[in-house]
């Protein structure tokens, strides 16, 4: 299972890290061609549409790190029992909104025909929007996949705003560290 | 009365531990079934995806690959030791130091989290060693990288900007005057604390040190000078500014200090779109609740029932205020801003007040709610760098949060405090 959560977040590193580079060099080329003196027409929509790509590939790497914002105050404060229920009630809303969304946003992309982007024609608009499906069951896979482990913190009570603190201050004290080793 | 419901459903769902994107997102999703049954849900699959094409929003990710270029290549150490060289021979040296360096680096990676780790894991350590209190030192570096985010370039006026369609770059603007404001009045504060604690001075004032630092950093001063400097004079947009900023930043770190370091730049970079989607997921699933909000007309109708109380603009901002108070004591800045400003938008317009002074207000109110517990995720990673108690460090933080309430004050009462290199400018 840990090997599977890799795996996928390397893959989702590689996707969210192509389309970040793409965004970059096609602003600049934005604004190196409005400078020469002929603006790029296909600028704005496309860099809009890479946003939205970066989002939702990227809304399930955190998902795969269970990194997204959120408040556990409350669940963290109760017992082990009361922990375990709305553990399991929170996964069942979770699992419910992005079921829904992957069936939407797969069920609108027949209503795009054979729309194209406006300004790349050969561009349909149904394989710029499949991104959300698409994404929206990534994000189911890594939710599940990381439930194991999701669940081993609830049962033990370690809230994950605590460890995520804890992680950064770790990290950034091994960081000094290896700089005064250098030294 | 189904609005209401709909809205404490999510709040519901926020408080027993739904991620608060999803949680926004499921009951905009019942709200829009309400309304029109399993179409609405198709209406919200194209809202969502609507919601992540902003173009305004693109400075979010491109500021943060900034980022990321400038602390793995050199630029930013290189800015600390200018700052350390410029401020740190006053008595309390080390805390100016502190004041000064937040101002440059919070929010810089994206995550005001990851910023405070590691600014702090270097200043925090330095201060207990020279004999300032742990938790003056939490406090302070907590404190100071809260204000930073109304100095420009402001991931929250990013977010301001485009959700309530006011200039990013108007924004900026009107953000120096009280960020420098602040620092003023927070260095003075620890130069009070300095005298009364006796606290050292770093070294003695040495013109040569600072011409060195000074010229090491040359380059690394260019990039503000770049950044603001494009965007302030109309040349490009936020959203190319921060383009230029990557450009820059990579140019710096690649040809002239060479230190680019890959695999800690690919972390980082990695690190700052897990951020930057995180952020752009709340915006997506509050374009849904909008779309739901909008078909409901219920902004309108809670500015109508405020009006009917009273239309003193003053009266009105101070009500805002205490409400984003609270709000910013349970939920995250980003989270704060999406939620609130699509619902007290049309009430700022129908009293007339400047969104811009509004979108400053809104800001520093982010940056209190970053030192409110019980959520206060900047204060308690300084705490735990510190190794202090989150509540005894509040309570020596009281006169620094005084600061920012301070400057609340001016910028909600004085619209010129804000407004005024708006109007020269623009």
């Amino acid at each position: 299972m840990r090997s599977l959560v890799r795996s996928l977040d390397v893959f989702l590193q590689i996707i969210t890290l192509t389309i970040l580079v793409a965004l970059a060099v096609v602003v600049l080329l934005g604004i190196a061609f409005r400078y020469s003196g002929n603006s790029l027409i296909w600028y704005d929509e496309v860099a809009a549409v890479l946003l939205a790509w970066i989002t939702f590939f990227g809304a399930a790497l955190a998902m795969n790190r269970d990194a997204h914002m959120g408040f556990n105050g409350l669940l963290y404060a109760l017992p082990l029992q009361g922990r375990l229920i709305l553990f399991g009630l929170v996964e069942c809303i979770v699992f419910a909104v992005l079921a829904i969304t992957a069936w939407a946003g797969w069920h609108i992309l027949d209503l795009f025909g054979n729309d194209t982007m406006t300004s790349v024609r050969w561009m349909p608009r149904a394989v710029v929007q499949g991104v959300l499906p698409v994404a929206a069951v990534l994000m189911i896979l890594a939710r599940g996949l990381s439930m194991p482990e999701r669940l081993s913190f609830v049962r033990e009570g370690r809230d994950p705003e605590a460890r995520e603190i804890e992680e950064e201050i770790a990290r950034a004290q091994a960081e000094l560290a290896a700089k005064e080793e250098l030294k | 009365m189904t609005e209401a419901l709909v809205l404490f459903s999510m709040f519901v769902m926020i408080g027993i531990g739904v991620p608060i994107a999803l949680s926004i997102m499921a009951s905009a999703l019942v709200g829009v079934w309400l309304l029109n049954g399993s179409l609405g849900f198709l209406n919200a699959a194209l809202s969502v995806f609507d919601g992540a094409t902003k173009f305004p929003l693109i400075a979010i990710p491109l500021f943060v690959l900034a980022g990321a270029l400038m602390n793995t290549g050199g630029i930013s150490k290189r800015l600390i030791a200018f700052v350390s060289a410029l401020v740190g021979f006053v008595r309390g040296g080390l805390a100016m130091v502190n004041v000064g360096v937040s101002l440059f680096f919070a929010e810089i990676s994206g995550s005001a989290v990851a910023d405070v780790a590691a600014t702090g894991s270097v200043l925090i350590p330095a201060m207990k060693k020279k004999g300032y209190k742990p938790r003056f030192a939490a406090a302070l570096t907590s404190s100071t990288a809260s204000l930073a985010i109304i100095i420009p370039p402001s991931i929250p006026m990013i977010l301001y900007g485009a959700l309530s369609g006011t200039s990013i770059v108007q924004l900026f603007v009107a953000g120096i005057i009280p960020g420098l404001l602040g620092a003023v009045l927070l260095m003075a504060m620890c130069y009070y604390f300095a005298v009364r604690y006796d606290l050292p001075r770093e070294e003695g004032f040495d013109l040569c040190r600072l011409w060195h630092a000074t010229r090491e950093a040359s380059w690394a001063l260019i990039l503000p000078v770049v950044i603001l400097g494009g965007i302030f004079g109309g040349f490009v947009t936020a959203t190319e500014g921060a383009a230029l900023a990557v450009i820059t930043a990579l140019f710096i770190g690649v040809f002239i200090y060479r230190e680019i370091d890959l695999p800690k730049l690919y972390h980082a970079l990695v690190d700052g779109v897990v951020q930057t989607s995180i952020v752009m997921l709340l915006v997506a699933a509050s374009a849904v609740l909008g779309l739901y909000l909008t078909e409901t007309e219920m902004p309108q109708r809670l500015a109508a029932s405020i009006t009917d109380l009273t239309t003193n603009k003053l009266a009105v901002l101070m009500i805002i205020n205490v409400f984003l108070l609270l709000v910013g004591m349970v939920l995250h800045g980003a989270a704060a801003i999406i939620l609130t400003v699509p619902i007290f938008m049309p009430l700022v317009n129908q009293l007339g007040i400047d969104p811009v002074q509004f979108g400053i207000l809104l800001t520093l109110n982010i940056a209190l709610g970053q030192q409110t517990p019980p959520v206060a995720s900047v204060l308690v990673t300084a705490c735990s760098i510190a190794k202090t108690d989150v509540w005894g460090t509040t309570r020596t933080n009281l006169p620094f949060i005084g600061v920012l309430v301070l400057v609340l004050m001016l910028v909600t009462y004085v619209p010129a405090v804000s407004l005024t290199l708006v109007n020269l400018f623009y």
